[in-house]
């Protein structure tokens, strides 16, 4: 069978999106230990730039600019700051350790600036985030600048050297730049490593879906497709071998005992069946041939009646009236065992109906050395059924084991005791037999109609009538039999309401 | 033209009328015959007959339509079903509708015989006392049918049960029997393994000339008594009264169930004259 839509597929589809969605949360993981570091990076700048600004201060307010300019070029030679600039508030360069921009206007659009300016007045008061921006230079390094204002302060316009005037709110700005190449190198590697982790991840995320999906879905359902399939094709003795206890372990279980009752279903459909079209058959045979045997028995026992004066000729046709007459019955027995018989149900004691049925053959069972043995629950719930039918079950019965016995003697055991099934309960009715016993192979045959092994004794008709009786009743029977050892056949009817104190008389 | 006949038969089947042709020729009964209802309603309409045989499958009309039809037009003449579909249904419902008799095919010509004659006696007795010769007078209300309520239930006039208080019952002779075999000699039961079945031979009548007359169970039941005295002088059918006429006590099976099948009957007061 094609599946298009294969559970396999579905299963990639699933890992697939687990897998994007496994990558989206790398991703936003990656760019969240960037931003980490960098607010890390950036904090660090800020004390960097805080702890120049305060280092120059007091060099700054005794103006000794050697001084000032001795510690920005020591600062500004430490391993991953790139330059370190002060200028005034007309953007002159003051000190550098770059000496060569030194008295150097910069632009006030340039990107150190545009924080502040980005409106023609300038802002005073920023934030750190506010006051940073990274860069890159022409030689691919990224760079973070932090910029500081140096505001005014009242030793600024006490001072000796009178540089500033009171009305002045910041004096200048102090600008560090740093290279980013250290950072950008560990988030590189960081990232290098996380990536590489959540593919492996995903790797063995698939990997082991696939492994669990092939183990314990993939194989037990192509197993149960299988099945299905075999069982739709009519193979209703095929069957699963559950080695789970999980829900498919079940319903593999569940399959089986499916399989078991639908082949019993199809056993009782067949028997069903061919006992309904036996008795349309049969009606129709009745009707038609009937007529001619009408025919023929009256004109047989017409000139039966004038061949007095020649006895070969009488002999004769007394043979052709027997047999006529063994043809009427052959058919009536067939109408009477295919007319529908209504059940005509109410609460029957079992047990009084094997003493009955019993009693019918008690002459025929003693006349052939037969002991019958009974041992019948007391106890037995009543059944719902059709007395004298379920009487007609019985001397069948006890009828066939006899004709197993034969004439040499035996024993027939007849039981009956109370049994649970599938949560209904049964009466359960035996009857064992120590006669020749039946081949496996025609066990399933012996409840066909007109199958019958004591050649011209029977019709065939003896357990067929059983089987459509006990049918009707919704009950089953059931045997097990043995060659030369003898059988037993088991008759399960359902109990009725179980009050085992009605009679049916 | 208008004739006088003993029987009409009416049956489709050819080999049928012959053979019947054949049975009766020498009894020199006078027998005619129609392949379909049509023909016989007209026949009927022209010719005088003491006895209708009919088959109970025919072309276009079932056999119970042609029974309904004979009740309503001429309900004087007994009418014998035939049928090769001798189930037990067809035979109640035969019964019930108000057939003579019933026989099944293929036929004994002593057990057509038997019940041919006894149709034609019990023809005249229609003629002199109309329905008064039938003791199953049908109750006007038989939907209260319990065991209370009806004296007998009855198989046509043909046989009777009657529930007695002790949970047996009493299965007896109708009135198609009485002083309608002649030369009675015997009687032959049919009990295998001491049971009657409803709507199955449980008894023979054999007259002298050897024809049989077939007694239905009108229930199922075990015997548990017989009627000595009738067994042995067969002769007191035709002089008991109608509750004399007993021939077996059973314990019936599914009573409920099987009266359903038979008529409800009331005694009507002076049938005993008429016996």
């Amino acid at each position: 069978m094609v599946v298009k839509n294969k559970i396999s597929h579905k299963l990639i589809a699933v890992v697939s999106v687990t897998i994007a969605i496994v990558g989206v949360f790398s991703y936003f993981l990656i760019k969240s230990q960037q931003q980490t570091y960098l607010l890390r990076v950036e904090h660090n700048a800020h004390q960097l730039s805080e702890m120049i600004k305060n280092s120059t201060k007091y060099d700054m307010l005794y103006n000794r600019r050697e001084h000032v300019h001795n510690i920005i070029d020591t600062i500004g030679q430490q391993e991953g700051i790139e330059k370190v600039r002060i200028f005034n508030k007309e953007g002159k360069i003051i000190y550098s350790s770059d000496k060569s921009v030194i008295g150097k206007m910069v632009d006030k659009r340039t990107e150190a600036c545009y924080a502040c300016h980005t409106a023609d007045q300038p802002l005073e008061r920023l934030s750190i985030a506010e006051r940073t921006r990274i860069f890159q230079l022409d030689n691919n390094v990224r760079s973070l600048g932090i910029i500081n204002p140096i505001y005014n302060e009242p030793n600024c316009w006490l001072g000796d050297c009178h540089a500033h005037s009171e009305a002045q709110k910041v004096l200048g700005v102090l600008d560090v730049t740093m290279s980013l190449v250290e950072y950008d190198r560990l988030i590189a590697a960081n990232q290098t490593k996380v990536v590489l982790l959540t593919l492996a991840a995903m790797v063995t995320i698939s990997f082991i879906l696939w492994f669990f999906f092939q183990t314990l879905i993939n194989r037990p359902v192509k197993d149960l497709v299988a099945a299905t399939n075999a069982v739709a094709k009519g193979d209703l003795t095929f069957k699963l071998e559950p080695k789970r206890n999980d829900e498919l372990g079940i319903l593999e279980k569940s399959f089986n005992e499916m399989t078991r009752k639908l082949a019993e279903a199809q056993t009782q459909l067949y028997h069903s069946d061919k006992l309904a079209s036996i008795g349309r058959l049969a009606a129709g045979v009745a009707h038609e041939i009937n007529n001619p045997l009408t025919g023929v028995l009256t004109y047989s026992s017409y000139l039966l009646k004038r061949s007095d004066s020649s006895p070969d000729i009488k002999a004769d046709l007394e043979t052709i009236v027997r047999e006529t007459k063994r043809c009427r019955d052959i058919v009536k027995d067939l109408l009477d065992f295919a007319r529908p018989m209504p059940v005509q149900k109410r609460n029957v004691v079992i047990n009084q109906v094997i003493d009955r049925a019993l009693k019918i053959v008690d002459n025929q069972m003693s006349c052939r050395q037969i002991v019958v043995e009974t041992d019948l629950s007391p106890s037995l719930p009543s059944v719902l059924g059709d007395a004298s039918q379920l009487q007609q079950v019985l001397i069948n019965l006890l009828v066939n084991a006899a004709d197993a016995i034969g004439n040499q003697g035996g024993k027939i055991y007849v039981t009956t005791k109370e049994v649970k099934v599938d949560g209904r309960e049964y009466v359960q009715i035996e009857i064992q037999d120590t006669g020749s016993g039946i081949a496996e192979e025609n066990l399933a045959k012996i409840f066909e109609p007109f199958y019958s092994t004591k050649e011209q004794k029977g019709t065939g008709l003896g357990l067929a009538v059983v089987w459509g009786i006990v049918d009707n009743h919704g009950g089953a029977v059931t045997v097990d039999s043995e060659l030369g050892k003898g059988s037993t056949f088991t008759v399960r009817l359902p109990s009725g309401d179980g009050n085992p104190l009605l009679k049916e008389d | 033209m208008n004739n006088n006949y003993d029987i009409l038969v009416v049956e489709d089947e050819l080999i049928v009328l012959s053979a019947i042709q054949k049975i009766t020729e020498p009894e020199r009964l006078r027998v005619d015959t129609a392949v379909d209802v049509d023909s016989a309603m007209e026949k009927l309409s022209r010719n005088t007959y003491r006895l209708i045989i009919s088959d109970l499958m025919l072309p276009k009309i079932s056999g119970f339509d042609f029974i309904r039809l004979i009740k309503e037009k001429h309900p004087r003449i007994p009418l014998i079903v035939i049928t090769g579909y001798a189930t037990l249904e067809n035979a109640l419902q035969s019964f019930k509708m108000g057939s003579f008799d019933f026989i099944p095919k293929p036929f004994d010509t002593e057990a057509f015989l038997g019940v041919v004659w006894r149709g034609i006696r019990y023809s005249e007795k229609m003629k002199k006392f109309g329905p008064d010769s039938q003791f199953c007078i049908p109750k006007s209300a038989p939907e209260g049918m319990d065991a209370q309520s009806c004296d007998y239930y009855c198989l046509g006039d043909h046989a009777w049960s009657k529930l007695t208080a002790n949970g047996t019952a009493l299965i007896g002779i109708g009135n198609t029997f009485p002083n309608m075999i002649e030369g009675i000699e015997r009687i032959e039961l049919n009990l295998p393994n001491d049971e009657i079945v409803q709507g199955k031979c449980c008894a023979q009548f054999v007259s002298k000339d050897c024809f049989v007359n077939m007694f239905w169970a009108p229930l199922s039941g075990s015997v548990t008594a017989r009627n000595q005295k009738l067994e042995d002088n067969v002769h007191l059918i035709n002089t008991s009264g109608f509750a004399e006429r007993w021939l077996f006590r059973i314990i019936p099976y599914n009573p409920d169930e099987e009266l359903e099948h038979l008529t409800c009957c009331e005694q009507k007061p002076g049938h005993q004259k008429i016996v």
